[in-house]
Parts: structure tokens; sequence; C-alpha cells
């Protein structure tokens, strides 16, 4: 408590307070725009930040991370579309929701859920940052592979019945993964000679097809014009308004998602789409009741924002305390710190107390602030649903297309863009459900490097995933959920073929 | 052909397996003839376990297809969604995306993205013009702004009238 107290000097400033909150309005803006996304915003505010305070500089740049994170849940929930890759998981019960109009219910738990979560993730931060730092350092090859394998086991539960379809779906979106220059090697895979796929393909222009094109083709298709919603959407009518069950639901789906996500994001390399989903995945195989789940369940909802928001603080424990970023975004702000002269790692506790105490202070800030101005923000995005569907997926089309050039700078990935938009509307045109293919390409470079580096540790030896205690732990997991996952289709399709059996006696 | 008309009657999942099948063939002779590297595990390992995976996968879903042509389901009992003909507007919708995106680096994105919104908007069924105009002006116009004088990153300029 002493320690933080030092901080209180540093944070205590309006310059702080309105950076952090510039920061979040436009995370929440940038975050919520499919196609921009949180790394290229935390880019181009980085310059701005030279010119003020340290704590001030990042101060929004925090602020833009943690709106940003949140933002892509917005356009998620509201119209199918997620703004960020992590929020597709938010999309399958959000969108949901808002289709049985019960938006604001959606947008609400989806605020809360990021806000507990993030607020959790900033005590683990400033409690356990160093024990954490440790625990991410012995998560290696072996262990990346194994979570990635359980991960991916996951897919079964995404699968809605379906399991072939759904299996299908993950190996193409893992199969996908592997186009382009090995990261090992260096060799070109699969590019056909073509060198704009050195890269492999964008994961941006993955998301945006599969959701955005394909969502728009698909409303096309069903030729649904009409305006979705009368009247002005109020957010304190009864259908909009989050009750006790909906909190009774919720509320440990949060809290083991929030830890979950916490120790996902003190992991470098892992991320908030990882998270997510697989805080999705797993609230929903441990569920009494998994039929709810893809039909508007309001924990599906709470599982993947706070599984996407918890790693938001945690992703700071390997920059702060080892000075190694776990991702892009931390990547950005290293830069920001050198930049003013503090070089993060185990140092920097030592010679510059008060400057840590006060980002801790500012990041928990960042947190309630984020409360009020996401609250606020509601109103305004929830006012999309008012705009008739010619007006609006024009638009969606035009800023999916914009964002892609921004992020990209490339015509190539506009076009790649437009062909997963069509193999996405083919895929929901023909059941096969999206949720696997995007897993299948987050975790295909975790599990390929994971696996290929882990063969070398072992000089070939495979039980090297056995015998390190973290990696069979994930695969124990993993089997334990491939066998939950398959007794519950077995006992699914017992019932449905009794009742079949007693129509054909009678 | 008694190929052929079984062809014919095999459903959307069937079609859709065959496809998936043919780019497995595809893929998987690109990659038997790359020369891959690396040590114990190389480079094509985890690709070509994907696309037998995949191949496998799809034969299954073929083989379902195939004995419920068999059982031969009423017309009625067939799925809406796979059977159902492609609405026209949506090739429509992808051709006008397609043109959109070629058009960009010619006539620049104002120009490009306002005829886009208004076309778009046509095949949605959006018929008041009033609107059309509207969106198709100041939609582009702000995202312009936004981009080139707040986030610094420039949007296609048309090189056709320079």
């Amino acid at each position: 408590m002493e320690f933080l107290l030092q901080g209180v000097a540093e944070v205590a400033s309006i310059q702080v307070f309105a950076l952090l909150s510039l920061g979040l309005v436009v995370g929440i803006v940038i975050g919520s725009v499919p196609g921009l996304n949180v790394p290229l915003a935390v880019a181009i505010a980085l310059p701005i930040t030279f010119n003020v305070e340290p704590i001030a500089g990042l101060a929004m740049l925090v602020g833009i991370y943690k709106g940003g994170t949140y933002g892509g849940s917005l356009t998620a929930v509201l119209i199918n579309v997620p703004g960020t890759p992590a929020a597709a998981a938010t999309a399958i019960d959000g969108n949901e929701l808002t289709r049985q109009g019960k938006a604001g219910k959606a947008l609400k738990m989806s605020l809360y859920a990021s806000v507990i979560a993030e607020i959790v993730s900033d005590i683990a931060l400033i409690a356990f940052a160093i024990p954490m730092a440790a625990f991410a350092l012995r998560i290696g090859p072996p262990e990346s592979f194994s979570l990635g394998i359980f991960a991916l086991t996951l897919v079964g539960v995404l699968s809605q019945g379906n399991m072939v379809k759904g299996l299908i779906a993950a190996a193409l979106g893992l199969f996908l993964s592997t186009f382009g220059v090995d990261p090992l090697s260096g060799e070109f895979r699969l590019t056909f000679g073509q060198r704009q796929l050195a890269g492999g393909w964008s994961f941006i222009a993955l998301v945006i097809g599969v959701f955005a094109i394909a969502e728009a083709l698909s409303i096309l298709d069903a030729n649904l014009a009409q305006i979705r919603q009368k009247g002005a959407l109020r957010l304190s009518d009864p259908d909009h308004c989050l009750d006790r069950d909906d909190w009774r639901r919720s509320l440990p789906v949060i809290g083991r998602s929030s830890v979950i996500g916490v120790f996902i994001g003190a992991v470098p390399g892992l991320g908030s789409a990882v998270s997510a989903y697989l805080n999705y995945g797993l609230s929903r195989s441990l569920s009494r009741e998994p039929d709810r789940f893809g039909k508007g369940a309001i924990e599906g909802v709470a599982a993947a924002e706070a599984g996407n928001n918890a790693v938001t603080s945690s992703t700071f424990v390997p920059l702060l305390t080892l000075g190694i970023p776990g991702d892009v975004i931390t990547a950005i702000m290293l830069g920001a710190f050198i930049a003013h002269g503090l070089v993060p790692g185990p140092a920097l506790f030592e010679q510059q107390g008060p400057f840590v105490a006060g980002f801790f202070l500012m990041i928990v800030a960042a947190s309630v602030l984020h409360l009020v101005i996401g609250r606020l923000g509601m109103y305004a995005f929830v006012q999309t649903t008012r705009v008739s569907n010619p007006v609006l997926f024009p638009a969606v089309l035009v800023l999916g297309v914009t964002g892609i050039f921004v992020s990209t700078s490339s015509y190539f990935d506009v076009y790649v863009m437009i062909g997963f938009g069509v193999m996405g509307y083919l895929m929901n045109r023909l059941g096969f459900p999206i949720a696997p293919l995007l897993i299948g390409f987050i975790l295909g470079p975790l599990i390929e490097i994971g696996l290929r580096q882990a063969a070398i540790i072992g000089r070939g030896d495979m039980t090297i995933f056995l015998t390190r205690p973290i990696s069979a732990v994930f695969l124990a997991c993993a089997l334990l959920t491939i066998v939950v996952v398959g007794w519950r289709e077995y006992t699914d399709r017992r019932k449905r073929r009794i009742p079949r059996q007693e129509e054909r006696k009678t | 052909m008694p190929g052929a008309r079984g062809l014919n009657r095999l459903d959307a999942d069937g079609w859709a397996a065959l496809v998936l099948l043919g780019l497995c063939a595809v893929f998987l002779s690109n990659l038997l003839r790359s020369e891959a590297t690396g040590a114990y595990v190389t480079s094509a390992t985890l690709p070509i376990a994907v696309v037998m995976v995949m191949a496998g996968l799809s034969a299954l879903l073929l083989a379902g297809s195939v004995l419920r042509m068999r059982r031969a389901p009423p017309a009625g009992a067939r799925r809406p969604g796979a059977t159902r003909g492609l609405n026209w507007r949506v090739p429509a919708l992808v051709a006008w995306l397609i043109a959109y995106v070629a058009a960009l680096p010619w006539v620049g994105y104002l120009l490009a993205s306002g005829g886009f919104l208004i076309g778009a908007g046509l095949l949605y069924g959006n018929r008041r013009w009033g609107v059309l105009l509207v969106s198709a002006l100041v939609l582009p116009g702000l995202l312009l702004v936004f981009f080139e004088k707040v986030m610094i990153v420039l949007l296609p300029s048309a090189s056709l009238w320079n």
C-alpha cells in the first residue's frame, strides 16, 4: 500500500486524466470500426506522447489499448461485425441477443464483464507481477503446443451440433495459417509464386471477410431490408436491463474467465483472441445448459468479453518485470518507455519506484474511467440499431475496405477480404460454423512453432510434451474436453433418436 | 451417364465435400513437390497433416451425403438453406465490390466510395435518392478527413486525373 501511495503525486494531474479519457474514447471508436486495429492507433498516438509527461503519455496509450480491446464488442453485438478479432467470440451470443431485441442487455454485460475483468487483471498486475512473470517464463514451446491443442479441442464445443463441419472449418483455418514464409526455416510455402502471399493471409482480412462481408451478403440474400428497431431504443427498458438471473449465470463465468485471461495475458505471444475463444469454449463446455450458448446466452457474452479484456493489464507483466513485450501493443509501448528514458525490467522497480506506482494507479483509474465512458458511449452506439440495413451495410462494406487498406496498404489484401467474404457467406449457407475457422487460424502458428521447437529441444523425442508438467496438464485438459464433448454429443444424439423411433412405432 | 446423374442428386454438403477434396488434392501435390526443411518436424509436416485430415473429413461429409441420397428423402425434408436458389443480388454485390476496389486507384477514394454506396444501396433496395446521395457524400468525406487529417494515413488518390 505504501508503495502505491508513492504514485499518487505522479497521477494526480488533469493532464493524465484528460489524456486517459481521450485515449479511451479514441480506443473505443477505433476498436469498433472493422479493419482499424488497436496497434495501429497506439502506433499513431506514440509521437503525441513524447511531448507530455511520461505517465500522461502512457495513460493515453493505455486508454487506447483498453478502449480498443473493448470497442470491438460494440459492433459485434449490434451488427454481427466484430471490430477486433477477439470480439468475434462475443458476436456469437451478443448478436443473437440483439436479434431477440435485447441489444442493451448484451452491451451492458459486455461492458461490465470487460471492466470487472480489467480490474481483476489490474490487481493481479499490482500484487502478483513477479510470481506471474516467473510462471510465464515456464511456458516454453512444449507448453505452447499443448495449450494450442487444448484450445483446439474446444472447436468441438463450438461446432453447434455438427462436429464434422466444425472440424473441417477448424482444419481449414489451421491450414490457411500455414501459408507464406515458414517462421522457422524462412522457406516459402504454398505461395504459388505470388509475392503478396509471402506474409501469409492477412488475419484482419480474414476476420472482416468472414464476418462483415459475409453478413452483408447474407442480409442481402435474405432480403432483410427493414428498419431493425422502430423508435428510440431505451436502455432502461426491461428487455435491455440485466436482471438477477443474468448476474447469477454470468458472475461465476466472469470470475473464471478473468483469472484464466490474466494468465494468458502474462504469457508472451498468446493475446486476447486466444483468451476470448478459450474462455467462451470452456464456459460452454462447463455449463449445465450448454444448449443456451449460440442462442443468446448472456453468460456467453460475459465469458468472451471477460476473457478478452482480462489480458489488458497482465500483458504488462513481462514488459515491466522482464522488459519483454508480450505482443505488438506492448512492443510499441516499450518504445514509449524508452523514449522517456525509462527502461522496463527489474531495475525499473528499484530506480523508478514512484513512477511504477503511478503507472499501476493510472491503470486502475483507466478501468474505472472505462466504465464511465463506456456507459455514456453506449447511448450513442445503440442508435445503430435504428439504421436500416440498406443504409447500414453499404457503409459497413466501405468501412471494411477502408480499414483493410489503412491497415495493410495493400489492394491484394482488400481482394483477399472479398474472397474470404464469399467463403464465409457460402459457409453460412452450407451450415459450416465460422468460429472454428478463426480458432484454427489463430492457433495455427502457436501449435506449429511449439511443435517444431519442442521437437528440436527434445532432439526428436516427442515424450517432452508429457514429461513437462504444465504441458501434461494442458494435454490432460484437452483429453478431458474431448471425452466430455464426445459424451454430450453421444447423449444428445440418443435423445434425438429415441423420439424418432417412437414416432416410427406409432 | 449414371455417374453424372448421381452427382446431380448430391445435396449441397456433397458438392462442398467434392470441392474440398479437389482443393486438398491441389494443395497436397504442391506440398509434396516442395523442398521441405527442418529438424525432426519439417516445414511441410503440419500443412500435409492438416490437408490429410481435411480430406478425410471431407470424405466423411461426402459419405453422409451419398447415404442421404440413397435414402432419397422427400423434397420437403431437405434443409431450406442448402437447396434454395442464389439471390442474383449477391453475385451482383460481390461484382460491384470488386469494381469499387478496382476503381479506387483510378478515380480516388471519394468518388469510388460515393459511387459504391449509391450502387450498393440500390442493390439493398434503397430507393430514397436523398438518403443515398447524403450517405454517398457524407460517409466518404468523414472517413477521408478522419484518416488523412486526424490519423495521418493516406487514402487512395485518383491517378486518372493526377
